[in-house]
């Protein structure tokens, strides 16, 4: 009998402790947005910057003297911000006054200090939770950070001998049915904290006396092997306390997030008291859905901490007459942005061994911007569901990503991995491998023009039919989308108008190892094919992957690898790593300005035409259709000055779309950059780049009779020295290619170009 | 904050039982133990799995208070207002702070917060090239020649022109070829820096 307690004593306690154990080490990792960097000047109107402040669950009040609150004025806001760590340091809660003027940033003026700031970080929002040992996040709090009151009002709700009961208090048993009785309803628990835990771990609710027993047994063992701290802090992360739809909030962290949708230390004293008045009945007193007993039953423990000393006289009756201050909008927020979280999970598993993610309860403050981010998943929505109307095609089949990207650091803004961006799920952005289509082109294009003596944008390509003979494969024959040949057309045209066959002869041409190389320097680290179809987008890529490519072209040439994360500091703020900005230059300046000069034509005149009458032609968007057969794929790559935005519209079944890059993807593009304040593309002109007016059709310099004369680009040497003749000659006599084009490089030896 | 709030209503509450005293007590030696292992907020440590070897050190980290002692006039505001981003090589007000931000930092020998400052002035004016060129000599400094010639090749790529600027970018290019030992290079970019 003696040996069989024991051995259940034995088997109880292992039990105990390995649930203790897991649940200690599991605090998550934080994810944050990048702080709002608030300076004189910025674009910011005063209403955008309530909505942010709203959004980063600061509370609008008279007077804003506690963190996160603000007071919004005419034209202005008063605020007190949360003190928050960075990489490079610490930025202290302050009261700030911000003055707003003309859509802008006029002022912001350090209230407390009476001088104006030039620049302040306003804070940086929590967007999820990375765990490498459970998916759930809990939003878990360390003993430290949490408020004094809280646990004052738990331990007296709860268990008042907490800090010196073994695990089970007779004492207080009596005590709380005593009250009960005398309260003629339960008021107190009669279990200790220590057994609330220990019921929490087993999650059965069975009421028995053997089931009762076992508790308080577990219960002691738990005091044995642990301190009171380390119990209660599992506690406050572990008790139950409500429910979401099929999730169970546990803990007071989540709680604090899912009920006010703030941060645990900035509750109120009657918040504080409404949640730890739902310890005891989360579901009887769900404040969501019995407004009216989650009030009385936050007012019965307020009138407990009055009872017990804990109020200023007179405070009672203002704690009590407050609203419950439940949150209408609040989101369990883990799970708003899953597509850029999953992002930076997985850069963090690229450059981090697991047992250092293990570290408990890192800051990851990443690239993300809100409002581009928001942009982007409403922009993707919104003209899927027009798309899927315009179409009549079953509504919710078309798909889609987006990946905004800051042109000359590589800072991912944004990232939509299908059009409801807030579910987890599968995630485009990252995954959906597909062909790229014409998107590659510009890769063609790059190898040509780093061979000025060669090739220019005036350059006269042959558009006629193309037969390509592979030993072993069948005749490979390219089209045009038009169905048409254009005969000798000029480069500058050919990659406006996106003609596939100018370009895979132009790609035979600089040979296959060429345009694979650029490919390379541009940031595609997949394997790449060198068969002749890739010239014209039989690669596979995700959009994350074109949108490193199309990084570099919108730098200037400047690859700069992709980043989702900025820093990592760990739980007490010490910073641990930093992502520092790197960039290489692999294309040199004069042929990436001439390829910038033809993918903004794409726009201004090619197949993106659409977008050069609906946006302002200043702004000097350049940018890249894509379509791949039978309409599978629609792709749009463009930028301008400050954003970069790559959009696949596709769908997961890989069936058509009926969409071509311009009709799907480039409306996607378009409906996003109309919600962001854009600046212009402005390439600096490399010295030795000439302007010479020459007439395309011929691709001769231009005299007075010419009426398709343009002003072009060319290295300084390269452009052509023949005058055409157009008024006179040129209707009689053939346009001969302008400049002697290099002999064609096979680009394997058995093949044959004809 | 109810924090406070509950410490005054403590003060004040003579009459508080003796096991919420000794509850309080508790809790608050819970709590000082742990606010006891949290850095002060002013002092940054750097683990060393930062980046560098100089990231290793104890350092302070930049003082907010710092930044205040270049107060903007209402009227230097609104010059910001009107200026568009990389107008010029010094750029609006926002861009001069942390630009001295970021010299301060150097100054002190933390050359990755004079970094970062720099990489913060280039997500807001990132076509200003004696941003690029500064990080360029930072980088040089802190021994990595390769991102001091890229950082300075772009620096060339926006000078335009300002040619001042563009011979001090080629001759930042020649110091970083010169530390690789690529005499060559250096010599290349030494010839494209007295280039009219």
């Amino acid at each position: 009998m003696l040996v069989l307690a024991a051995a259940g004593l034995a088997w109880l306690d292992i039990g105990v402790r390995r649930q203790f154990e897991g649940t200690r080490w599991a605090i998550p990792a934080h994810v944050y947005t990048r702080p709002l960097e608030l300076y004189a000047g910025l674009r910011l109107g005063q209403h955008d910057f309530v909505e942010m402040l709203t959004r980063l669950g600061y509370r609008r009040v008279a007077v804003p003297d506690e963190q996160g609150s603000f007071r919004a004025g005419e034209a202005q806001v008063e605020l007190m911000t949360r003190a928050n760590s960075y990489w490079d340091g610490h930025e202290r809660s302050r009261r700030l006054r911000v003055d707003f003027h003309g859509g802008r940033v006029r002022r912001i003026t350090d209230t407390a200090l009476g001088t104006a700031l030039p620049i302040v970080r306003v804070e940086a929002r929590l967007i999820g939770s990375i765990s490498p040992l459970h998916h759930e996040d809990r939003s878990l709090v360390r003993l430290e950070d949490v408020p004094q009151s809280l646990l004052t009002t738990l331990m007296l709700v709860e268990d008042r001998n907490f800090m010196r009961h073994i695990g089970v208090d007779p004492r207080g048993l009596a005590r709380a049915v005593w009250t009960n009785l005398r309260a003629g309803g339960v008021v107190q628990g009669g279990s200790t904290i220590t057994q609330q835990l220990v019921k929490n771990f087993y999650l059965s609710a069975e009421r028995t006396f053997q089931r009762k027993l076992k508790e308080m047994v577990m219960a002691v063992l738990l005091e044995l092997h642990y301190e009171k701290h380390e119990i209660l802090q599992a506690y406050l992360n572990e008790v139950f306390l409500g429910q979401a739809g099929n999730r169970a909030i546990h803990g007071f962290g989540l709680a604090s997030r899912f009920y006010f949708d703030r941060p645990l230390r900035e509750l109120t004293l009657s918040e504080t008291a409404l949640l730890v008045g739902l310890v005891q009945a989360p579901s009887a007193y769900d404040p969501r859905r019995h407004p009216e007993r989650a009030l009385a039953r936050r007012n019965v423990v307020l009138t407990l901490l009055e009872r017990h000393g804990q109020l200023r006289p007179g405070e009672l009756a203002s704690l009590q007459s407050a609203p419950l201050g439940i949150s209408t909008t609040a989101t369990l927020a883990t799970t708003r942005y899953p597509a850029f979280v999953d992002y930076v999970r997985r850069q963090l598993r690229r450059d981090y061994r697991d047992d250092d993610l293990r570290s408990q309860g890192l800051a990851i403050h990443t690239t993300l911007d809100p409002q581009v981010q928001d942009a982007a998943e409403a922009a993707l929505a919104s003209t899927l569901s027009e798309l899927d109307q315009a179409r009549d095609l079953a509504q919710g089949t078309l798909e889609g990503a987006v990946v905004v990207v800051r042109p000359n650091n590589g800072e991912v803004l944004a990232m939509v991995g299908g059009r409801q961006a807030g579910f987890a799920g599968f995630n485009r952005a990252l995954d959906a491998v597909r062909p790229i289509g014409s998107l590659v082109k510009p890769a063609v294009y790059a190898a040509a023009l780093s061979e000025p003596s060669h090739y220019t944008l005036a350059t006269l390509l042959d558009d006629g039919p193309l037969r390509v003979e592979q030993r072993g494969s069948p005749v490979w024959t390219p089209r045009n989308y038009d169905g048409k040949f254009h005969g000798e057309v000029d480069a500058l045209t050919a990659l406006a108008r996106s003609y596939n066959v100018a370009t895979a002869r132009l790609g035979l041409e600089v040979g296959m190892t060429n345009v694979v190389g650029v490919m390379r320097r541009m940031g595609i680290e997949r394997e790449l094919v060198p068969y002749p179809a890739l010239l014209l987008g039989a690669a596979d890529l995700a959009p994350v992957e074109v949108a490193q490519m199309y990084q570099t072209l919108a730098s200037g040439g400047f690859r700069a690898p992709l980043r989702g994360i900025l820093s990592v500091l760990s739980a007490a703020q010490t910073p641990l790593a930093r992502y520092a900005l790197s960039v290489d230059q692999v294309i040199d300046p004069a042929p990436m300005y001439l390829l910038n000069f033809a993918l903004q034509e794409v726009v201004r005149s090619g197949t993106a035409s659409a977008l050069g009458r609906s946006l302002s032609p200043a702004l000097n968007v350049a940018g890249k259709t894509g379509t791949t057969d039978g309409y599978r794929d629609s792709w749009f790559a463009g930028y301008t000055g400050n954003y970069l935005a790559v959009v696949w519209v596709g769908r997961d079944d890989n069936g058509s779309t009926g969409l071509s890059g311009a009709s799907g993807a480039m409306r996607v593009w378009h409906a996003l950059m109309r919600r962001l304040d854009l600046e212009p593309l402005a390439q600096p002109r490399p010295e030795d780049i000439v302007t010479v007016v020459v007439d395309l059709p011929s691709g001769k310099l231009a005299d007075d009779g010419c009426d398709g004369a343009r002003p072009l680009p060319f290295m300084r040497g390269s452009a052509p020295r023949e005058q055409a003749r157009c008024a006179t000659l040129a209707a009689r006599t053939p346009p001969a290619p302008a400049q002697r084009r290099r002999p064609s490089r096979l680009w394997l030896d058995e093949r044959n170009v004809r | 904050m109810s924090n406070a709030l509950v410490a005054v209503a403590w003060r004040g509450a003579p009459s508080v039982e003796r096991w919420l005293a000794a509850a309080a007590v508790a809790a608050a030696t819970l709590l000082g133990a742990g606010c006891a292992s949290t850095p002060p907020a002013q002092v940054v440590e750097r683990s060393a799995t930062a980046q560098s070897a100089e990231t290793a050190e104890r350092r302070p980290a930049p003082e907010p208070e710092a930044i205040e002692r270049t107060p903007l006039s209402p009227e230097d505001a609104a010059v910001g207002e009107a200026l568009p981003a990389g107008a010029s090589s010094a750029g609006p007000p926002v861009v001069v702070a942390l630009v001295e931000t970021a010299e301060r930092e150097a100054a002190a020998g933390a050359l990755e917060n004079a970094a970062a400052a720099l990489e913060r002035a280039l997500a807001i004016d990132p076509q200003n090239p004696s941003l690029w060129y500064r990080l360029g000599e930072l980088r040089l400094d802190q021994g990595q020649p390769e991102q001091a010639i890229q950082m300075a090749s772009k620096a060339a790529t926006l000078a335009g022109d300002d040619a001042a600027l563009r011979r001090s970018s080629w001759l930042l290019i020649a110091h970083g070829h010169r530390a690789l030992g690529d005499e060559a290079s250096a010599q290349d970019a030494l010839r494209r820096a007295d280039a009219p």
